[in-house]
């Protein structure tokens, strides 16, 4: 589909009008319903089960560059559900000039799964010739919104599907004029980008920095949410790690319903990286969680797209 | 928790500094104990930058970075899983982590380079400087054997030299064939050991602890897919043969080399060469220059 783009440029946020024309909407995008990152060591358990996962999500640097051999098993994987792919490096609140040629084969990804939209973090994660291989939290000043919008929005044009931006886990702040919620609000008003809301993350941050996940949630723009993202993790000296190792805890799933409730949420993605249950059928379970979650939202999941 | 705003917060100078105080063990507790000029002159910043920097928590600075060190060792632990089992079970992960990324300071990998197969080649690099003679004797060879498994799984050229060449079982004439110019290609790596890491390396992958006597290994590695890397033993003969096939001489120069080399009659060092690249060719380990017609 057409990314709309932004007419004017006008800064948005708290106390500014939205300008009109390029704000995305989730409903124009395709329904996934509930599925399960792709990771190779689960590979043979996926396979097996075609039927019980609605879409996968890919990560998308691990087949950078696209070579012959990673476009096939993409053509493999995208037989046999709708896949979309999920970025780690894009670093779109970097200082370091932005790379084309990354976004040139994000691109090439993109286009050989036929994917409704791709997916990187709100965050940067290099800077001054130092990539820190994770996620690092931006000030929260409009001024640093309005430029990771600009970068965002480019991204979004150069690789021609609609980018959701994830919110990320911090365990530091910079502070800033803007709270995370007003933050965030900025960034995908300005982008026109969508959401990946991930959930943990908001229960991981609460817990740690003591803030009510609730009002939160209530405060970010719902309407812009296309996707989540729910994972398990531990507990490390009272502090949260997001670790995705375990399974999604109860009171992320009642945060998944307040927001299924409430955002017009096109697909929940369960994350698990590591400690893989011997069991497949708990991670099914948990994508069977996930796709009531949806159906309860308003008996969405009929229709789903599938390959 | 969320610090005051103290001004703008959102320059190149401060997501750097911030950047280098995180993978830099020394001076983050330098910065953490008291010292902030040392990063404000290093990086230039501005009074507000400065300010912004100094009111975050230094215990989340410490716990980021941290989490930094180990995720870079995690990322090692699926390519290199003996070596950075060996090492972590001797001298610990905390160690070894703050150790490793002290002495190889992550940076923006280079046009067309893997950061995995650069941290890779990093760590192996680190783990052979260890002195520490609990080390197990094997330990240096497993080591770079691993290495070299981790350069052909992520290594761009490696990559793409997949399937350019998957073996002829046409092969061509010896006249032909002297003529042609034999090449190991990307995908394909020689190596010599002193213990034997074809059979050891499954072997210390469950009993790490344990001691095994030297022997002397020439070893092809040919990575034939993503995650397919499979090794091949090699005779003496054979590897000394296939290091000569670099592109750059024809075989019959080779068999020429062979012969000064051995002090052999040369028909027996040309029967040996055309041999050996016959073999290699037809399976898919070399792939012949140009080819006389």
């Amino acid at each position: 589909m057409a990314v709309p783009s932004p007419q004017g440029g006008t800064a948005t946020g708290p106390g500014v009008q939205r300008p009109e024309g390029h704000v995305l909407n989730p409903n124009d995008l395709p329904f996934l319903g509930a599925g399960l990152g792709y990771r190779s060591p689960i590979h043979d358990q996926i396979t097996a089960h075609v039927d019980d996962l609605d879409w996968l999500e890919l990560f998308t640097d691990q087949f950078l560059p696209l070579t012959g051999e990673r476009r096939e098993r993409l053509g493999r994987l995208s037989a046999g559900w709708r896949c979309v792919p999920h970025g780690l490096e894009l670093s779109v609140g970097g200082d370091a000039r932005e790379d084309d040629g990354y976004l040139d084969q994000v691109a090439k990804v993109v286009a050989a799964l036929d994917a409704p939209w791709f997916s990187d973090h709100l965050c940067f994660s290099d800077a001054g010739g130092v990539r820190l291989g994770h996620f690092a939290p931006l000030p929260w000043t409009r001024e640093a919104a309005l430029r990771v919008a600009e970068r965002a929005r480019r991204a979004q044009d150069h690789v021609g599907r609609p980018l959701l931006l994830e919110n990320i886990t911090y365990e530091f702040s910079l502070g800033g004029d803007l709270t995370e919620a007003q933050f965030i609000e900025t960034v995908v008003d300005n982008a026109g980008c969508g959401l990946l809301l991930d959930v943990t993350n908001v229960h991981t941050n609460a817990v740690n920095h003591g803030f009510d996940a609730v009002a939160f949630l209530d405060a970010i723009p719902l309407e812009r949410v296309v996707q989540l993202h729910v994972a398990g993790g531990r507990r490390v000296d009272g502090r949260l790690l997001d670790s995705h190792d375990s399974p999604v805890p109860e009171e992320v799933w009642e945060l998944v319903d307040h927001v299924t409730a409430r955002a017009p949420v096109r697909g929940i993605l369960v994350e698990r990286d590591d400690l893989f249950p011997a069991d497949f059928g708990e991670l099914l379970g948990e994508v069977g969680r996930a796709r009531s979650a949806l159906a309860g939202a308003g008996g969405v999941t009929a229709g789903r797209d599938r390959r | 928790m969320t610090p005051p705003y103290a001004g703008p917060a959102e320059t190149p100078g401060l997501q750097a500094a911030l950047a280098r105080l995180l993978t830099d063990e020394e001076l983050l507790e330098r910065f953490a104990g008291g010292d902030t000029e040392e990063i404000r002159r290093r990086f230039g910043l501005s009074g507000a930058e400065h300010g912004s920097l100094t009111a975050v928590s230094s215990g989340g600075l410490r716990r980021y970075a941290h989490s930094l060190r180990i995720r870079r060792l995690r990322l090692l632990e699926a390519l290199l899983p003996v070596t950075t089992s060996v090492v972590t079970a001797h001298r610990g992960a905390e160690r070894t982590a703050s150790e490793f990324c002290a002495a190889y300071p992550r940076r923006v990998a280079d046009e067309g380079e893997d950061f995995r197969e650069r941290n890779a080649a990093w760590f192996t690099e680190y783990v052979l400087s260890i002195d520490d003679d609990r080390l197990p004797a094997w330990f240096g060879d497993i080591a770079r054997y691993e290495a070299i498994r981790a350069r052909l799984a992520c290594g761009r050229a490696a990559h793409e030299a997949v399937g350019a060449d998957e073996g002829d079982t046409v092969s061509p004439g010896d006249g032909q064939l002297l003529e042609a110019s034999p090449r190991v290609p990307a995908n394909v790596e020689l190596a010599e050991f002193g213990h034997d890491v074809l059979t050891l390396l499954p072997v210390v992958a469950d009993a790490p602890e344990g001691e095994y006597p030297p022997q002397r290994t020439w070893v092809l590695v040919r990575r034939l897919r993503e995650w397919r890397i499979d090794g091949y033993r090699l005779g003496a003969s054979a590897y000394r043969i296939l290091t000569w096939c670099t592109g750059a001489a024809t075989a019959a120069s080779i068999a020429d080399r062979r012969a000064d080399e051995t002090g052999g009659p040369p028909e027996q060092a040309r029967r040996d060469v055309l041999t050996v690249i016959r073999a290699a060719h037809r399976q898919g380990f070399l792939t012949l220059g140009p080819v006389p017609a």
